[in-house]
C-alpha cells in the first residue's frame, strides 16, 4: 500500500516478564525487521494487521490511525486493508481453489473476479485446479 | 398412547433447538474467542444444568418466573398472565436447563477452527459476520448440529424442571415424561412401557442420524491442508 509512512510506538505485554516494546518508522517501499527467535517480529506484525491488540501506544499509516491507545482506536483487521502472508498456508479447506482465490475480492462484480481469478492462476500455471480443494493438490500447487 | 403429550414434547423441543440456535451460537462463539480474565465464571454458569438436580434448577426458575420476581410482573404487565405452568415457561425452563448441551459441542466446533484461517478471512476484507458465516460455521457445522441434536434428546427426556415449572396440565404442560410416570403410577405397566419405548426408540434414532451425519461431514471436508 503506497500512502505513506508507517509509523510504530507501540507496548505488548507478551508474559509476565516480557513486554515487547517497538518504535520505529519506515517509508514507503520495503523494510525488513530482523531478531533471534522470540524477539516478537510476528507480534510487531499482528499489532499493525489488527490481529494483536497492544496494551499501549500508536500505529499509523499515512494519514489513517490504525490504533492509538489513548484515543481509544482500534479500527477493525477488515478496515484496515492490508496485505498478510501468514507463515503457514491459511488456504481455507472446505472453499474450492476458486472460491479461495476470489475470497478477498467479493465485492467485486462476479465476471471481473473471476476475469481477475483466471490471469492470477494462469500466471502461475494453475488454471486447471479452481474446482479442486485445498486437500485434493499438492503441496507445491498451494 | 397419549398423543397430546408426544406433540407437546415435540412441540417444545424444536422450540427450545430454535432459541437455543439463536442464544446458544453468540454464547459459544464468544465463550471461544474471548481473553476475559473471568470467562471461567460464565463457563460454570453455562455448565451448571449439568449438576444441578433438576428441582434445584427448576424451584429457582420458578421463583424467578413468579409474581413476587421483576421478570415475573413484568411478563404479567406484557402478556395477562404469569409464566409458571403454562408452555411459554416451560420452554423458557428448558432452554436453561439444556443450554450446555447446545453450548458445549459448539464451543467445542468453534475451538477447533484454525484461527490462521479465522485470521486471513478478516484481512481479505470479510466482516466478522462473514467470517463467521463462510469459514467458521462450515468447519465447525458437525458441533453446531451436534449442540442442537443433544438439546433436542434432552428437552424430550426431561422430568423434574418440567414438574416445577410446567406442572402436569394436558395439552399445556404435560410431557412424554410425566404421562409416563403418571401411568407407572397408576400401575398402568403397559401404557408406560408403550411411551417409553418410543421415547426410547426416538431418541436412539435422533443420536444416529447425528453421529452418521457426522461422519460424513468430516469426509465431505476434509480437516487437514
Amino acid at each position: 500500500m503506497r500512502d505513506g509512512r508507517l509509523s510504530v510506538h507501540i507496548a505488548y505485554r507478551l508474559s509476565n516478564s516480557f513486554t515487547l516494546e517497538a518504535q520505529f518508522e519506515a517509508p514507503a517501499g520495503f523494510t525488513m525487521i530482523l531478531g533471534p527467535s522470540g524477539a516478537g517480529k510476528t507480534t510487531i506484525l499482528n499489532c499493525i494487521a489488527g490481529l494483536a491488540r497492544p496494551d499501549a501506544g500508536r500505529i499509523s499509516l499515512g494519514a489513517r490511525v490504525l490504533f492509538d491507545s489513548d484515543e481509544r482506536i482500534d479500527m477493525p483487521v477488515a478496515e484496515r486493508r492490508l496485505g498478510y502472508v501468514s507463515q503457514n498456508l491459511a488456504l481455507f479447506p472446505h472453499l474450492t481453489i476458486a472460491q479461495n482465490v476470489q475470497y478477498g475480492i467479493a465485492r467485486m462484480p462476479a465476471d471481473e473476479r473471476r476475469a481477475r481469478m483466471m490471469t492470477m492462476l494462469e500466471s502461475f500455471r494453475i488454471a486447471h485446479l479452481i474446482a479442486r480443494k485445498p486437500g485434493q493438490i499438492s503441496g507445491g500447487e498451494r | 398412547m397419549d398423543w397430546s403429550a408426544i406433540f407437546l414434547t415435540v412441540r417444545l423441543a424444536l422450540l427450545v433447538c430454535a432459541i437455543l440456535l439463536v442464544v446458544g451460537v453468540p454464547i459459544a462463539w464468544w465463550l471461544s474467542f474471548t481473553r476475559w480474565r473471568w470467562k471461567f465464571l460464565v463457563e460454570s454458569i453455562v455448565a451448571l444444568p449439568l449438576v444441578l438436580p433438576p428441582t434445584v434448577l427448576g424451584f429457582y426458575v420458578l421463583v424467578a418466573m413468579g409474581s413476587n420476581s421483576p421478570v415475573g410482573r413484568w411478563y404479567q404487565s406484557l402478556t395477562g398472565h404469569g409464566l409458571p405452568f403454562t408452555f411459554e415457561g416451560l420452554a423458557i425452563a428448558s432452554v436453561i436447563y439444556s443450554l450446555p448441551f447446545a453450548v458445549q459441542p459448539m464451543a467445542a466446533g468453534f475451538s477447533q477452527v484454525d484461527r490462521d484461517l479465522i485470521n486471513a478471512s478478516s484481512i481479505l476484507g470479510a466482516s466478522r459476520i462473514r467470517t463467521f458465516i463462510r469459514i467458521v460455521l462450515p468447519l465447525s457445522i458437525g458441533g453446531v448440529v451436534t449442540g442442537l441434536v443433544l438439546s433436542f434428546a434432552h428437552t424430550l427426556g426431561e422430568f423434574g424442571v418440567v414438574l416445577m415449572v410446567g406442572g402436569n396440565i394436558p395439552g399445556v404442560t404435560r410431557t412424554v415424561s410425566i404421562a409416563i410416570y403418571d401411568q407407572a403410577q397408576a400401575l398402568d405397566y403397559a401404557g408406560a412401557n408403550r411411551m417409553a419405548l418410543l421415547l426410547m426408540a426416538f431418541s436412539f434414532v435422533t443420536l444416529s442420524i447425528t453421529y452418521a451425519l457426522n461422519r460424513r461431514i468430516w469426509a465431505v471436508w476434509p480437516m487437514h491442508r
